[in-house]
């Protein structure tokens, strides 16, 4: 069951190379329906019977390579399942303007699909890598596709930033591989020490990732890039693919040699995150472009997932696993609310024909719909009860009490002051009642898509209890 | 041999420096590409020709001829191709900041790179010993060369991924390429830069290598079951074939059609195929049927050679190309060969 994940989205891909001609768009509704069917099961699976491993090829894992399902990987399957369904469904409409690119985003989807399956799937460094590297080029072809200037220098600043990070990565597997003479993660894990060549390779993977990751201060080719491309796409990026580095991180942090990492260095990455918190607020309360302002507001809560490792590593083991379960909370709620604000965005946008944060007077009237949509992720993303956001924040802020770290506890809470002020700014704008643009009519299913993934960063509010059950069922993860 | 060695090593960090420091992006170029053929020499000291190979035939080769080529692009629009003397550089004081700080960076970065190498290479032999785990499995691998087997049977799932990579880079290119040619001027007849006729010398070496050329691309796809060789360096020859055909003026694949997108998928499309076959009686994904590995991993490397082969030489006929430069286009400042591609993109 567990390759079908894989085998789907490259079939899918290759048809859509393939035939062109042929309504793609039509197939990749049922193609996804059927992946969001597959990672369901498999979280069923995964929950009945725990986590599972699949030796690919039947060469077991240190000469071949393994796939591993566990609580975490499922709920980023599934995640990323429903995710793509929604915005797929939003770039059938939004892409009918752009005749052409849609020709090109329906193959390169498939592929980011592939990858970011591939991504949580993988038990084996250097498959990582190589799938690290399909999820950069698909991104970076999607970020290209309007091929204007903009967005043409936007996809090569990208590009340069995402292959500087997988150098710093590849460089460090080898020292691994060279170290222990394997590249599977369980293997290491069971016999990594905590000596300096070790510690060598994982900086050297750290700061690659945090470059993908795009963790202030390494964030800077993240908003020309998803602030500028079009608006499924945008969510796209903001909502999985950084999500996807970041998620490596993590497996090397917590889980491939937590020996070898010292609680100060888990201190500097946390001051990354704070620093990333203030930075991006700060930006995106000064950008007069609304999808930029939404870009900074990614750069800005990239920043809270970095608070898992100075909660997590040398802390007791209460308070290690309340950030662990934050910190997923925090990914799963700003997913759905990022990608629910850029499709939200999007259509704002569309509706208005202007970016600019004052041309959106008069929207709370014409185009309610999307801008209600716009408030709910919003409302997640300050982290205001009820939504997914609150939930992650309070258990941050929990474990940044418990363990004593109060400086944390600022950032915390400073954080959703600071999202509350500039999304402040869009709103103090749309209800101006005088409309400067003419409006047009856009689609419902616009809307409808927009609306769902809003409420599911609220309802996540409520079922936290899921992902967090499966999370239980990880290994070696929570201490 | 060691002088040759040091040597060697010595004139890999030169190349390197030089592409950086050259004035002169055609310099930087060669440079480049006698930085590649340093450094695939350097893999055959290390006993690694499969390396060496693949970074003859594509870090140097295909690479050195894709920059070639866009410089000659920069050269048709009459640029400047000469970055350090446009204006819109920062003052000097703040790049030299700006180099000396790259130059500790890269120092340091070196440094430690160097310093965990040798403590890794003093440390006791790693717990796991691959090497001769790949020795102890290769009969039941179909091949009799170990990296041949890593790469299309123990880590075949790795090569898969990674010829999707280049299906990728391909997508993008002729999604580029077909964005720039529909926002230009449809009349302008794709404007394949006519230089002038190729020159007769330049024909008849053509004719001559191209033969020679897919032959020792069969060979070295042949070769790869048993010694150094493979899908990877025979794709890398073919569109080297191509790249000289096309200088030659011999046209195989300019057009995208549905004939040139099945060979490009073809490598992809038949390596999934028998992956996925072997789960219907019930084994795991990429398992090879016992008494066929042999055979089936000769089929996807020839598959994946033409696909391949297809895919770098597309990358160097769809890379995006101006139009003739017509009188319409008045003096549109320096941006590179992307400028014209902005009157279409915006929304």
């Amino acid at each position: 069951m567990i390759p079908l994940l894989l085998i789907i989205p490259l079939v899918f891909a290759l048809l859509s190379v393939l035939l062109p001609r042929l309504p793609i768009k039509a197939i990749a509704i049922p193609g996804l329906v059927l992946q969001l069917i597959a990672s369901i099961q498999l979280s069923v699976h995964t929950y009945k019977h725990g986590a599972s491993d699949y030796a690919l090829g039947s060469w077991e894992a240190p000469l071949g390579i393994a796939l591993h399902a566990n609580g975490f990987t499922v709920t980023l399957l599934t995640l990323t399942a429903f995710i793509a369904i929604v915005c797929a469904v939003y770039a059938l409409i939004y892409l009918k303007r752009y005749e052409h690119e849609q020709r090109y985003f329906w193959p390169l989807f498939w592929f980011l699909l592939a990858s970011l399956n591939g991504i949580w799937l993988s038990g084996d460094l250097f498959n990582l890598y190589v799938g690290l590297e399909l999820l950069t080029f698909s991104a970076v072809g999607m970020v290209a596709l309007t091929a204007n200037k903009a967005s043409l220098q936007a996809a090569i600043r990208y590009l340069f930033a995402a292959l500087l990070g997988s150098l710093g990565y590849l460089a460090g597997v080898a020292l691994l591989y060279g170290q222990y003479g394997t590249l599977s993660i369980q293997e290491i894990a069971l016999i990594s020490t905590s000596d300096a060549p070790t510690q060598v390779a994982l900086a050297l993977m750290t700061v690659g990732l945090l470059m993908k990751t795009a963790i202030f201060p390494l964030h800077y080719w993240l908003p020309p890039a998803h602030g500028g491309a079009l608006a499924p796409v945008s969510a796209l990026l903001s909502a999985l693919v950084v999500k996807a580095s970041f998620y490596i991180l993590a497996v090397l942090w917590l889980q491939l040699a937590p020996d070898a990492i010292s609680p100060a260095a888990a201190q500097v990455l946390g001051a990354l995150g704070a620093g990333a918190i203030l930075w991006g607020s700060w930006c995106a309360f000064r950008q007069p472009d609304i999808k930029m302002l939404v870009a900074y507001s990614t750069v800005a809560q990239l920043g809270y997932l970095m608070f898992v490792f100075p909660l997590s590593i040398g802390t007791s083991a209460a308070a290690a696993e309340l950030a662990w379960q934050g910190t997923v909370l925090h990914l799963l709620a700003h997913a759905f609310a990022k990608a629910a604000m850029f499709l939200s965005v999007g259509t704002l946008v569309l509706a208005i024909g202007h970016q600019g944060i004052k041309d959106l007077a008069g929207v709370s009237h014409r185009v309610p719909l999307a801008l209600f949509s716009f408030g709910l992720s919003a409302v997640s993303l300050m982290g205001l009860p009820p939504s997914g956001g609150f939930n992650a924040k309070w258990l941050l802020l929990q474990s940044a009490l418990s363990s004593g770290q109060w400086w944390w506890f600022i950032f915390i809470l400073g954080g959703g002051l600071l999202t509350a002020a500039y999304v402040f700014r869009v709103f103090s704008v749309s209800f101006i009642e005088e409309a400067r643009h003419k409006f047009a009519p856009t689609h419902w299913l616009l809307d409808v898509s927009a609306l769902t993934l809003a409420a599911a960063a609220i309802l996540l509010g409520f079922v936290s209890q899921w992902p967090l059950t499966l999370m239980e069922l990880v290994p070696g993860v929570q201490s | 041999m060691m002088w040759f060695d040091l040597a060697l090593g010595l004139g890999l960090i030169i190349a390197a420096i030089g592409v950086f420091r050259s004035e002169d992006l055609f310099r930087a170029v060669v440079l480049f590409v006698t930085f590649g053929i340093l450094l695939a020499l350097t893999w055959l000291r290390l006993q690694a020709p499969d390396l060496a190979l693949a970074e003859a035939a594509i870090g140097a080769g295909i690479t050195g001829v894709l920059l070639l080529d866009t410089l000659g692009v920069f050269r048709q629009h009459e640029q400047d191709i000469n970055p350090r003397s446009s204006s819109q550089l920062p003052d000097i004081s703040r790049q030299w900041a700006a180099n000396v700080l790259a130059l500790i960076a890269c120092i340091s970065a070196a440094g430690l790179l160097a310093w965990s190498l040798f403590n890794t290479l003093k440390m006791p032999a790693p717990h796991h010993n691959l090497v001769t785990v790949v020795e102890a499995n290769i009969a039941y691998s179909g091949v009799s060369h170990g990296i041949t087997a890593v790469l299309l049977n123990f880590r075949s799932y790795d090569t898969l991924l990674e010829v999707a990579v280049l299906l990728v880079a391909i997508v993008i290119g002729i999604g580029l390429r077909e964005r720039v040619t529909t926002s230009a001027n449809a009349t302008s007849d794709e404007g394949q830069s006519k230089l002038s006729e190729p020159p007769a010398l330049l024909t008849s070496l053509v004719r001559l290598l191209l033969p020679l050329l897919l032959i020792t691309a069969i060979f070295v796809l042949w070769a790869g079951s048993t010694r150094p060789g493979g899908a990877f360096q025979a794709g890398a020859l073919i569109a080297a074939a191509g790249v000289l055909a096309r200088l030659g003026q011999i046209d195989i694949a300019a057009r995208v059609t549905t004939i040139l997108r099945l060979g490009l998928t073809l490598g992809v499309f038949i390596f999934l195929i028998v992956a996925v076959s072997p789960m219907l009686t019930g084994k795991p994904f990429l398992t090879y049927p016992a008494g066929w590995e042999g055979t089936l991993i000769l089929l996807i490397e020839f598959m994946l050679t033409i696909s391949i082969g297809l895919i770098l030489l597309s990358l160097f006929i769809q890379a995006p190309r101006p139009r003739i430069p017509a009188p319409v286009r008045n003096a549109i400042p320096a941006t590179g060969p992307n400028a014209e591609t902005n009157k279409g993109g915006d929304q």
